[in-house]
């Protein structure tokens, strides 16, 4: 049991690429509480919330996910494609938060 | 804003300020709402960065700004307000600093100390006033002679004074030195210019001998060749020659350029230049005598921080004379503080003089001393302009002249007493001020 859980564990910690931070993850956060993730493109909703609830120690209402196409780059005749993924956008439960931002100068 | 001062010594200030925390916020306040319309961030289009983001961004930059900028306004007005003037840099130490606190830092400086006698009223003040005397010609007249003595080859055997032309070769234990010959090397007997040992051993030779001086180098010679071994010189004396100096006659005044007059001429040039050189010295004697006396005058701390700045300055004009060779070095620190000291010393009580009294740098005064300067040059005029062309070089010039004045108007507030010296009790005085 205690084996099982800890494959799981470390699972949880792939889960989770990077923080999304653009004008609209700043707003959702400011008026809903809500973070907005990239994540793998294999993860599920109860993946992303246990990861999120045990990474940064907060707890989760909801997780909507969306898949986002990759971009469609060409240069000259070369035509390519950039890597799909998938982004969530995580409610915490209010009074909740995470500051991604850090104190960097 | 709340300013309190502290003595930490006889010079020293420390001011505390305290920078209340509204005032501390707004000016934060003002500064981030600036910068997040020029930031640029990924994911957010050029000027609509949220001030939050910013803010996580960039707050310790920006409260360091905001601080620096608060202090430096804050602290010129806390020096305005308490009437201080600092001399020297400043050291400010400032509290950690956050947002929605107030701000609070110590200032510490030194000031100028206040000076206060600028005249030499009731100061005794010698002026030593040369005398040149047939003497000190006939001195001058015979170092002249000296350095156009000629040599006459004689047939007797060599005495002291006498210069030899010699060949010679360094043996070192029987083997002959590489590069250790040479032909027609003079040496003079006496001078104590080449080897001793060689000088002794060729004494009383004659034209035409060879003769064997053992010369013993030290342990510490430069060449490792040489050094701790006894060298075998073998020296042929090609010929003797006795010094001859010219006779002090009208010859003597043609060969240094008098072309008519003769030797009483000569003489009165050398007087006239020897007096000129008196009153030059005799003048800067005085010069050393005002200041001194007026530094006596004055006993005040002087500003560390101005010494520092002084004696930093000395070391490098030292160090670009002696060229790279002489490396930073601290062993000689006091000796350059001292004079350091005085110079500060001095220089502060000059220019409270000349501030008190508006003295100015006369301008014609200032042109007479660039045209003198000029005069030693094969284009004057080009001199001239040249140093005209450059405020700060003509600046240098102004201050000299300054000082001159200033030394001028505070010798007339004090007793001179003439003394006359002799030229050469002249030559002996002190001149430097430290």
């Amino acid at each position: 049991m205690s084996e099982q859980k800890k494959v799981v564990d470390e699972k949880l910690f792939h889960v989770i690429v990077a923080p999304h931070v653009s004008e609209k993850s700043a707003r959702l956060a400011d008026k809903h509480q809500q973070i907005v993730l990239q994540v793998r493109r294999d993860a599920t909703k109860p993946a992303i919330k246990q990861a999120v609830e045990q990474l940064f120690n907060v707890q989760v209402e909801s997780v909507t996910v969306t898949n986002v196409k990759g971009k469609r780059k060409q240069t000259g005749r070369m035509a390519g494609r950039r890597q799909d993924w998938k982004k969530a956008y995580v409610r915490l439960k209010p009074g909740q938060d995470i500051n991604f931002l850090g104190q960097q100068a | 804003m709340q300013v309190s001062v502290e003595t930490t010594s006889k010079l020293g200030r420390r001011l505390t300020v305290v920078v209340p925390a509204e005032q501390f916020e707004q000016e934060f306040a003002h500064r981030l709402q600036r910068l997040s319309k020029q930031v640029k961030m990924p994911g957010f289009r050029p000027g609509k960065v949220p001030a939050k983001v910013v803010e996580a961004r960039y707050s310790g930059q920006l409260l360091e700004e905001t601080a620096g900028d608060l202090i430096e306004r804050t602290l010129r007005e806390a020096i305005g307000t308490h009437d201080l003037r600092p001399a020297g840099g400043t050291r400010v130490q400032h509290k950690p600093i956050a947002r929605g606190q107030g701000l609070e830092y110590t200032a510490e400086f030194e000031i100028y100390p206040e000076i206060t006698r600028l005249d030499l009223a009731g100061v005794d003040l010698e002026r030593p006033v040369p005398e040149i005397t047939d003497a000190d010609v006939e001195r001058t007249l015979e170092t002249v002679r000296k350095q156009r003595v000629t040599w006459k080859p004689v047939e007797r055997a060599a005495a002291l004074e006498d210069r030899l032309m010699v060949d010679f070769i360094v043996r070192v234990d029987g083997k002959e030195l590489e590069g250790g010959k040479a032909e027609n090397q003079p040496i003079m007997l006496g001078s104590g210019s080449s080897f001793r040992e060689i000088e002794e051993g060729v004494v009383g030779s004659v034209q035409g001998e060879t003769r064997r001086v053992t010369v013993n180098f030290p342990a510490d010679a430069r060449n490792p060749a040489l050094a701790g071994k006894a060298a075998e010189f073998e020296v042929h004396v090609k010929e003797v020659a006795e010094p001859v100096l010219p006779a002090v006659d009208d010859e003597l005044a043609k060969a240094l350029g008098i072309a008519d007059g003769g030797i009483d001429k000569l003489r009165a040039e050398v007087r006239s230049s020897l007096e000129r050189e008196a009153a030059e010295r005799a003048r800067t004697v005085l010069r050393r005598n005002v200041l001194k006396s007026l530094r006596d005058l004055n006993q005040f701390e002087v500003p560390t921080g101005l010494v520092e700045g002084e004696v930093e300055r000395m070391r490098r004009i030292r160090q670009a004379a002696a060229g790279a060779a002489a490396a930073a070095d601290d062993s000689d620190n006091a000796f350059y503080r001292e004079r350091a000291r005085v110079r500060v010393a001095l220089g502060l009580i000059l220019a409270e003089v000349v501030r008190s009294r508006g003295i100015k740098a006369d301008a014609g005064r200032v042109r007479a001393r660039v045209e003198q300067m000029a005069r030693d040059y094969e284009a004057p005029e080009k001199f001239i302009e040249w140093y005209y062309a450059d405020p700060e070089r003509l600046g240098e010039v102004e201050s000299t002249v300054l000082e001159d004045t200033v030394v001028e108007q505070l010798m007339n507030t004090a007793q001179v007493r003439d003394r006359p010296v002799s030229f050469e009790d002249l030559l002996k005085m002190d001149v430097s001020i430290e």
